[in-house]
């Protein structure tokens, strides 16, 4: 099964929640004014990272190949309208860059900004 | 008439300005974080959400100025766009009633209420947002508190 058959069978399976883009920008910028603590943050945000894996891993009744991650991720990403991302695997490392996100917007600095989601792709990933 | 047409807009903003979770992800973020924050008062959470849903309601108010000259939601009308909000979100069923000073919220069906038996905890991540929401729609203030499976939301 190609990658994007796979993402096409993961949607098939999945309710959507769809959160106006404002509403994530400042929940996250408030949230960091108030200086919510990172590392309960990142843990949820791990966790529910991993929901979605396991949610993906089921839809495909199978493994991924590491091969497979960057096209999968960019798909995401570029499906929830967070952003266009291009990712890509030096040795042991993904590097996932933003090319845009309407996250961007935010009056905090990007990796401010995008710190909250770190979590989740490790998760997703992990 | 303009109810039916703000459930059309409110679809229609959703679907250019939303962004698209799955599910299982948000479920699972927002029931970790109604449990982690169980013991801190809705009074205090709602410091950090209130204000989000302002913007969102300020975005959407812009959004319905711009596209379709629509400069004013009465009392009435709110409770469709809230309806039509959660619905088409994906945040859950609810029904809205207006009696007197006070707005009714009743959530039939959400992911929200599968995050905790007592709905305190459960809906309680989100009264802020709909409080900041509703009190920029309408011009007006309102401050909200939870009974049951309902939000209920007094017009200052």
């Amino acid at each position: 099964m190609e990658i994007k058959d796979k993402f096409s069978e993961l949607l098939k399976n999945q309710k959507l929640v769809i959160l106006p883009k404002d509403l994530i920008v400042y929940l996250f910028e408030d949230s960091a004014k108030i200086g919510f603590l990172s590392g309960p943050r990142d843990w949820m945000a791990r966790e529910a990272g991993k929901r979605y894996a396991q949610a993906f891993m089921d839809s495909v009744g199978g493994e991924i190949d590491l091969g497979e991650i960057p096209e999968l991720l960019e798909k995401i990403y570029d499906f929830t309208g967070m952003g266009k991302v291009k990712v890509s695997i030096n040795g042991n490392e993904i590097l996932l860059e933003f090319l845009h996100s309407p996250l961007f917007k935010s009056s905090l600095e990007p990796k401010e900004i995008l710190r909250p989601f770190l979590g989740v792709v490790e998760g997703f990933l992990s | 008439m303009k109810g039916e047409f703000l459930r059309a807009y409110t679809r229609i903003y959703l679907e250019l300005e939303g962004l698209k979770f799955p599910e299982v992800l948000i479920e699972s973020a927002y029931s970790n974080l109604a449990n982690f924050l169980r013991d801190i008062p809705v009074g205090v959470r709602r410091i950090i959400t209130r204000d989000a849903g302002k913007k969102v309601a300020e975005s959407f108010k812009n959004f319905l100025r711009d596209r379709y000259k629509i400069t004013e939601i009465k009392g009435e009308e709110v409770l469709a766009v809230v309806e039509t909000f959660f619905k088409i979100s994906g945040m859950g069923d609810v029904k809205c009633e207006v009696d007197g000073d006070k707005i009714r919220v009743e959530v039939k069906d959400s992911f929200m209420l599968r995050a905790n038996p007592d709905p305190n905890i459960a809906l309680g991540q989100f009264i802020g947002i709909l409080e900041g929401f509703i009190s920029e729609l309408l011009g007006k203030e309102v401050v909200g508190k939870i009974e049951g499976n309902s939000y209920i939301l007094t017009i200052k």
